[in-house]
């Protein structure tokens, strides 16, 4: 704990002085009674003042919490001898506020003293909360204390949870059991075509109505239940934010919907964040992986980097064969265009949901500002348009929609573009 | 009231006294608006320097008024140092201001009896000779030495 001396204390000891030189000077007492207490308040001051030694303890009600929850920090601090009013300056990082980031609070000799300071979470992420500034003067307040703590604990906010209801059908499954029906025809519950009887066929799934009406034994042929391989590419390597949300929350708070859902129907899922920083999850499937996938979307962020990156640089284990590439951008930075661009030439069953920037950018101000904003807005429609036109779904996403909308609109592409395939 | 006082006991001079008490007050008021802390001891002194010239001016042998004069005097500072000290923006502790002015009163107090205390030992009739001059010197320097040894031995370990 640093120890240094209030302007208080050199005022004191200029006003003592010179009160006493004077009287001296000017052989007058009532000068010497003028600086007597300022003397007296200073001799007794800094006769009585000890060095404190602070015990704090720290803690968080909970680890864990949703955007938007209240968590509340409690601090302890006790002292072996009375201070005036300790303050304290909680250093929050950005993300999560408090009413009152300074608090003073009265620290009696060998009482503890317990202050709660609520913590609300404005954004999702994974902090570390406690990192404090304390300062507390001597009861005569002639010498300040000053003490750094660092008792940080770790709190992470989770984004709110997307509702879906349907989720996007890869074009092709694997070959583990799911609850995808696979366009295979194979052992299975739906019903897809019947075929004539080959030795070996069960003799249960011989269709005798259609047998009866036809020459030979006619057998039912179904399609199996088969697992996806769902991988979610994350772009993040830039955003539009205004405020306290932006782009990568929004595609953030969908991968996780997109997971969790994904992931409770047996699905293996895996992430890519693609941008200043590649981060990776291979597919797999469980609850462990949404709690790693979780993870990883927490500590996702926009990291400035000038280094071209192509879809090269992905591991390739974590891109199986027929994967569902289920690409999250804001179509902002031409490095993951393009790399959504090569996925789709290397085969991979690909749709975006694009999420858009309008809503974060400012309003134009001039003609001239609503003209630049219709040529970027018609350059993003070619763009979208580009995608469609090889065969990749995508859908506009805004803040304040639901994503079942887009994921609808996705869907629906898909659903026609496979028409139009057949 | 401080600046005042010394207007009305002032009896030459009283232009420049209450310019000098004047000044005092302004400085003393911006200092604590603008929260500049040194500026607080120029005001005190500008303040004090006042009544003495009023005191000198009168040329009375002692005034036992300045008693009470010595306690708003500390008053005025702890004062003026209590409202530096509060920080904007920071939630004060509940019961901290009954407190403080416990404490204000108590030290107010505390000054009244010590300034009379210094006024009741100047009244004491004592020989106007040199050893008593020098004792009184020694005596003041002795007080100032043992508050420089304070404030030293208190400084950043």
């Amino acid at each position: 704990m640093t120890s240094s001396a209030t302007p208080k204390l050199r005022a004191y000891v200029v006003l003592a002085a010179a009160g006493l030189l004077a009287a001296l000077v000017l052989g007058r007492p009532e000068l010497a009674a003028l600086a007597a207490p300022f003397a007296a308040s200073l001799a007794l001051g800094i006769g009585l003042a000890r060095r404190p030694e602070l015990r704090v303890r720290y803690d968080l009600d909970r680890e864990r919490a949703l955007q938007g929850e209240r968590v509340q920090a409690s601090i302890e601090i006790e002292s072996d001898v009375a201070l005036q009013p300790v303050e304290l300056l909680l250093r929050l990082p950005a993300g999560l506020a408090s009413g009152s980031r300074a608090l003073a609070l009265q620290v009696r000799a060998g009482e503890r003293e317990r202050i709660e300071i609520p913590l609300d979470c404005k954004r999702w992420g994974g902090y570390s909360v406690g990192d404090f500034q304390l300062r507390a003067r001597d009861r005569f307040g002639l010498r300040v204390y000053e003490q750094r703590l660092d008792v940080r604990r770790p709190l992470r906010v989770y984004p709110h949870e997307e509702t879906l209801r349907s989720l996007l059908a890869p074009a092709e499954t694997q070959a583990t059991a799911g609850n995808e029906v696979a366009r295979a025809k194979g052992d299975g519950i739906e019903f897809a075509d019947i075929r004539p009887f080959v030795p070996g066929d069960r003799v249960r799934r011989i269709n005798w109505r259609s047998s009866a009406r036809r020459p030979g034994l006619w057998v039912n042929e179904s399609h199996p239940e088969r697992n996806t391989d769902v991988i979610l590419f994350l772009d993040s390597f830039a955003e539009a934010r205004h405020g306290a949300s932006g782009t990568l929350d929004l595609a953030v708070r969908a991968a996780g919907a997109l997971a969790a859902r994904y992931l409770r129907r047996s699905d293996r899922v895996g992430l890519v964040s693609f941008g200043g920083v590649l981060r990776w999850l291979e597919p797999s499937m469980g609850s462990v992986q949404l709690y790693r996938i979780v993870d990883a979307l927490l500590d996702t962020d926009i990291a400035l980097s000038y280094a071209w990156k192509g879809a090269d640089v992905i591991p390739p284990r974590t891109l199986p064969p027929q994967a569902l590439v289920i690409g999250l951008t804001p179509l902002l930075d031409d490095r993951s265009v393009g790399a959504l661009l090569d996925l789709r030439a290397r085969g991979f069953d690909l749709a975006i949901v694009d999420v858009s920037p309008l809503p974060f950018l400012p309003p134009e101000r001039d003609r001239l500002a609503r003209l630049a904003r219709r040529v970027w807005a018609l350059r993003r429609e070619v763009l979208r348009h580009e995608y469609q036109q090889l065969g990749v779904a995508v859908a506009e996403w805004r803040d304040g929609e639901p994503l079942e909308q887009a994921i609808e609109e996705v869907r629906r592409f898909r659903r026609s573009a496979r028409a139009v395939r057949a | 009231m401080l600046a005042v006082d010394a207007w009305l006991l002032s009896a030459r001079w009283e232009g420049t006294i209450a310019g000098t008490a004047a000044v005092g007050l302004g400085v003393l008021a911006v200092s604590l608006v603008l929260r500049f802390s040194p500026g607080v001891p120029v005001g005190l002194v500008c303040l004090a320097g006042s009544y003495a010239a009023a005191l000198e001016s009168r040329g009375v042998d002692v005034d036992l008024s300045t008693t009470l004069y010595a306690a708003l005097f500390f008053l005025t500072a702890e004062l003026a140092y209590w409202s530096l000290e509060l920080s904007p923006g920071v939630q004060p502790a509940p019961g901290a201001a009954q407190r403080r002015v416990l404490f204000l009163a108590l030290g107010a107090l505390a000054a009244l009896t010590l300034a009379g205390l210094v006024l009741a030992a100047a009244l004491e009739p004592l020989p106007r000779n040199l050893l008593v001059q020098g004792l009184g010197v020694a005596g003041a320097l002795v007080a100032l030495g043992v508050i420089a040894v304070l404030v030293r031995r208190s400084e950043p370990c």
